[in-house]
């Protein structure tokens, strides 16, 4: 279990964390989302032991050792794969035995077993991942900490990694990770938006989904600039974003009992889309990123 | 494989790159579209930087041509090509001790732009891409999103025809990136300008007008995303199953009819084999409700990249 109580963290004029009040119980696959610079990399570093909070506390109730897999890469690219993981058991006072062992199996799980000897530096970026987790895991570790691990991965390495974390998490491990994919948060049992150091909103998915304000809509058309034109004058949407080749208008609040979104843009858009291609939709874990961003930003 | 693209604004012709024994580029031929977004996917490593440095006049081929322009070859006439193309590397490029405003003169100076032109050039590059308030700000103080934005801004200072990206939005956050594609659609759309970008984030690819997949430097398929994904159209299933949608996978897995099963988010998809669309739906429905779906660009990402897999690993056996 991780407790923190009021975690905050200064550099010099700048606040990473303010304040930061959150449980994580073992066993949840917890997903940590927020822009740059919202202080997820600051919890893991504090949460790791690798920085200490400027006031407030954390503790981690129950973990005897830590995992961590960090956003940049950081084995020795001089050393092959195999030297890395003999060196990291050494730096832990493993057993060199039963780490040979522990490496082993974990290599062949993520399907680095006939790479032992290449260099680190020579492994394309899903392969560094995937070592990054070995290395994380041989310390046989309760609980899991990964930031950004998939960032610049591409997406077949990064399905076959999240296979790997849910295997782990099925197996009991507690696993708190960071990511800019929302497909990836929503695997997540719970989830915690962080922004400028501050935690928005904590919950399972759909406990945060139907705590969405807004009522959203979504338009198909080919003709992206015209709709956007069009809908920038209408009073009621505050946002239009594209989402893939769809667009997504938000209102500026939930459907009201005499005007629905749907009708309103349908309204907007007599003559330019046809009104099948209007329709209303939930929110994804996406536009809750993007409408906190643009709360935050107001 | 015949380039179907009518009055191309550069032609790739059987590009290769070597590096000692190592091919990056393996007789590469496409052609790029004026005025469109262009895409390039596919895995780390494949060879999608190779293939845009040397399409960039950056690197030179072991052999093959790059031309376009109306004329010029980029290994001919290497300054000129320089002068027409924009490039934004995958690695952030830009002096971090410098402020925005002195690298973006920096830059526009190498490109030998005049004080005067370059002062009106980094005001309305800054506006434009929305950093104004940044200009005197030290570049390191920076996030993500704004470097990118900077960055592209330094690649377009000297108004280039042709713009290369490369993974320009690793690292950036989901409305940081819808920011910055934008952007990319502005410059395409209303500026007429042709984009060549490479990206991991399949909803960016989705946006393109073309796309090209490279894998273990060969170009392996190439097309407009709605083309790319007929093959595996009528084939996807999706399962919103009521308990852990992991515990169902192995299942999934071993079924003769399914070329791939996974995890998207909290659903569970499904893809069947070519014939095995009525076991699938069948296998789909007893996870749970279930309905076809579209083939997102990801899954013909993975379908060609297994393939490719599978291929290989027949070769070295």
């Amino acid at each position: 279990m991780i407790i923190a109580d009021k975690l905050t963290r200064r550099f010099e004029s700048v606040v990473a964390l303010q304040e930061m009040t959150l449980t994580i119980e073992s066993g949840e696959m917890f997903a940590l989302i927020g822009p740059d610079g919202a202080g997820k990399t600051t919890f893991f570093r504090i949460v790791n032991g690798l920085l200490k909070p400027t006031s407030g506390t954390l503790s981690t109730e129950g973990h005897r050792t830590v995992g961590f897999v960090p956003q940049r890469f950081s084995l020795y690219p001089d050393l092959s794969i195999d030297e890395n993981l003999a060196l990291r058991a050494r730096l832990y006072d493993l057993d060199a035995n039963k780490a040979r062992a522990r490496a082993a199996e974990l290599l062949n799980r993520v399907g680095l077993g006939r790479f032992g000897a290449r260099l680190a530096g020579n492994l394309s970026g899903g392969m560094k991942q995937k070592l990054a987790l070995c290395s994380a895991l041989l310390t046989t570790p309760d609980l899991l900490l990964l930031d950004e691990p998939t960032t610049g991965v591409d997406p077949l390495s990064r399905r076959e990694f999240w296979m790997m974390l849910h295997q782990l998490h099925h197996d009991g491990l507690t696993v708190v990770v960071s990511t800019p994919y929302m497909d990836e948060a929503e695997y997540a049992t719970r989830l915690g938006f962080l922004h400028e150091g501050r935690l928005l909103d904590v919950g399972t998915r759909a406990e945060i989904l139907n705590r969405y304000p807004r009522a959203l809509v979504e338009v198909r058309s080919p003709e992206r600039f015209a709709v956007r034109a069009r809908l920038a004058q209408v009073a009621d949407i505050d946002d239009v974003s594209l989402f893939g080749t769809v667009l997504h208008v938000r209102g500026r609040q939930r459907d009201s009992a005499n005007a629905s979104l749907v009708d309103i843009v349908r309204r907007a858009l007599d003559g330019l889309v046809p009104a099948h291609a209007v329709s209303a939709i939930r929110p994804s874990l996406e536009d809750v990123f993007v409408l906190h961003g643009d709360e935050e930003a107001a | 494989m015949t380039p179907a693209v009518v009055d191309p604004l550069v032609q790739v012709r059987e590009v290769t790159r070597k590096f000692g024994a190592f091919v990056a580029a393996d007789r590469v031929s496409f052609d790029v579209p004026r005025g469109q977004i262009f895409g390039f996917l596919g895995p780390n490593g494949s060879g999608k930087s190779t293939t845009i440095r040397m399409l960039a006049g950056l690197l030179a081929p072991t052999s093959g041509t790059v031309t376009g322009f109306g004329g010029l070859d980029v290994a001919k006439d290497t300054e000129r090509w320089k002068q027409r193309t924009g490039y934004m590397s995958q690695k952030f490029s830009l002096y971090v001790d410098l402020t925005v405003a002195e690298n973006l003169r920096f830059f526009g100076s190498i490109y030998g732009l005049s004080r005067s032109a370059l002062k009106d050039r980094v005001g309305e590059l800054a506006s434009r891409l929305k950093f104004e308030p940044l200009l005197s700000s030290m570049t390191r103080t920076l996030s993500t999103g704004q470097r990118q934005r900077v960055a592209l801004a330094a690649a377009l200072l000297h108004e280039p025809e042709l713009l290369f990206l490369d993974e320009p939005t690793g690292g950036v956050d989901p409305r940081g990136r819808r920011m910055f594609w934008d952007l990319i659609y502005d410059l395409a759309a209303v500026r007429k300008m042709t984009v060549l970008v490479t990206t991991h984030y399949m909803d960016e690819a989705e946006q393109c007008d073309r796309l090209a997949f490279i894998l273990n430097g060969k170009l392996i398929a190439e097309g407009e995303p709605g083309d790319l994904k007929q093959g595996l159209r009528g084939r996807i299933f999706e399962v919103s199953p009521s308990g852990d949608p992991f515990t169902l996978l192995p299942a999934a897995q071993q079924s003769g009819a399914l070329e791939d099963a996974y995890l998207f988010g909290i659903r569970l998809r499904l893809v069947a084999t070519h014939d095995g669309t009525a076991d699938a739906a069948r296998l789909a429905d007893s996870f749970g409700p279930s309905q076809t779906t579209e083939p997102t660009l990801e899954d013909v990402f993975v379908s060609l990249a297994r393939r490719q897999a599978a291929a290989t690993d027949k070769v070295q056996s």
